[in-house]
């Protein structure tokens, strides 16, 4: 097990390095081992995010999931979208821990456009998108907009229901035995 | 093989994602061990003004180290189904079985009825039982359902914050809260580990 996981890093570097994309020809199945690599960088990269994020520095843990997003993955490789999904939430709520919600809401959008499958990670994105509204609503009523305020709020609430709403989806397709 | 290998580890990097997320860290009210990969992250939110919390909601245990399969080791084990443990069976060999049954009067009847009622209830709660152990032993599944769970209540929360606790909007996302809740309670006896 250790060992393989030790090929799937060395893998992941060659990966890094741009031979991804050459190593399936269009329509082809990526190999277990180009797979196990993007895996194996995905996690260490998410624990290195981890690292700095519980030593309260966002940024390097920002810098370390950019990294993610930065990943040449292999062609067709399904879980792909799942994974950029994934890194542009937390990269967004780590935007909002910096109290950057514009940024928050840019990547959030981004990711949104990214993903299209319904998933519990696109459920997030949106919830993001909610949570970045609110805090630009409240920087708008800071500033004494309260029109700009209640519009943003209300987009704020909508997104969030969204999110609500597609949640509750996944969870009634799981309880019917299906996939979310 | 090799689609059910890479997904298996796929649900597990994505576990490291979402574990970070405040969604699967804060997890739904009556929660009783979910990981959190940033030790050092704030008290989860759910605590805060303008989202009251059910009765339900306890303080947030410390990370455990947990079994792959995601078992509830604070729970008491369940029990495999004893062969018995069928609905149409239990009920029969109960009552022949039951020392009342010979019993003429209103009396035995009443206790062969009980004894049918808790056979039909013992086979309910065992098959509630064996489907949570199906669950829980697929941490991707029990993932999800924790994740999503913790999602809608996090989000919940936000819609309260900005719509005011009186709000209709309010009302409606909490009451979303609270089934998720429920079903991922009925779903996974615990939310699995993610590293």
């Amino acid at each position: 097990m250790s060992l393989r996981f030790l090929q799937a890093v060395a893998l992941g570097v060659a990966l890094l390095s741009g031979c991804a994309s050459q190593s399936s020809g269009p329509g082809e199945a990526p190999s277990n081992e180009a797979v196990m690599a993007v895996l194996g960088t995905v996690r260490a990269l998410h624990h290195e995010a981890d690292v700095f994020e519980s030593a309260g520095d966002f940024e390097r843990a920002s810098d370390a999931v950019r990294r993610i997003l930065a990943l040449q993955y292999p062609r067709n490789m399904a879980e792909a979208e799942d994974l950029r999904a994934d890194a542009y939430g937390r990269l967004a709520e780590l935007a909002l821990r910096r109290a950057a919600p514009d940024e928050a809401l840019s990547l959030a959008d981004t990711g949104l456009r990214d993903t299209h499958r319904e998933s519990v990670l696109r459920a997030r994105l949106m919830m993001v998108r909610g949570q970045s509204l609110g805090a630009l609503a409240d920087r708008a009523h800071a500033a004494a907009d309260e029109l700009g305020a209640r519009r943003l709020r209300e987009q704020a609430v909508e997104a969030l229901e969204a999110s609500i709403a597609l949640n509750q989806r996944l969870l009634q397709r799981l309880a019917d035995g299906g996939a979310p | 093989m090799r689609r059910a290998a890479g997904a298996v580890v796929a649900a597990g990097v994505l576990g490291l994602g979402c574990a970070a997320s405040p969604a699967y860290r804060a997890g739904p009210p009556g929660r009783s061990a979910t990981v959190a990969s940033t030790p050092s992250e704030p008290s989860t939110p759910e605590s805060s003004a303008g989202f009251a919390q059910p009765p339900s909601m306890a303080p947030r245990t410390a990370p455990v180290h947990r079994p792959a399969t995601g078992v509830d080791l604070d729970r008491e084990p369940v029990q495999p189904a004893p062969p018995a443990a069928q609905p149409g069976s239990v009920t029969v060999q109960s009552l022949s079985e039951s020392p009342t049954s010979s019993v003429l009067g209103g009396a035995a009847v009443e206790d062969g009825e009980r004894t049918v009622r808790e056979a039909r209830i013992g086979a309910q709660v065992q098959r509630i039982r064996e489907e949570q152990i199906r669950l829980a032993s697929n941490p991707g599944i029990c993932h999800d359902v924790c994740f999503a769970a913790g999602s809608i209540c996090l989000a919940a929360q936000e819609v309260c914050r900005l719509t005011g606790d009186s709000d209709a909007r309010c009302a409606r996302a909490r009451g979303a809260c609270a089934d998720a809740g429920r079903q991922r309670d009925g779903s996974c006896p615990v939310c699995p580990p993610t590293h």
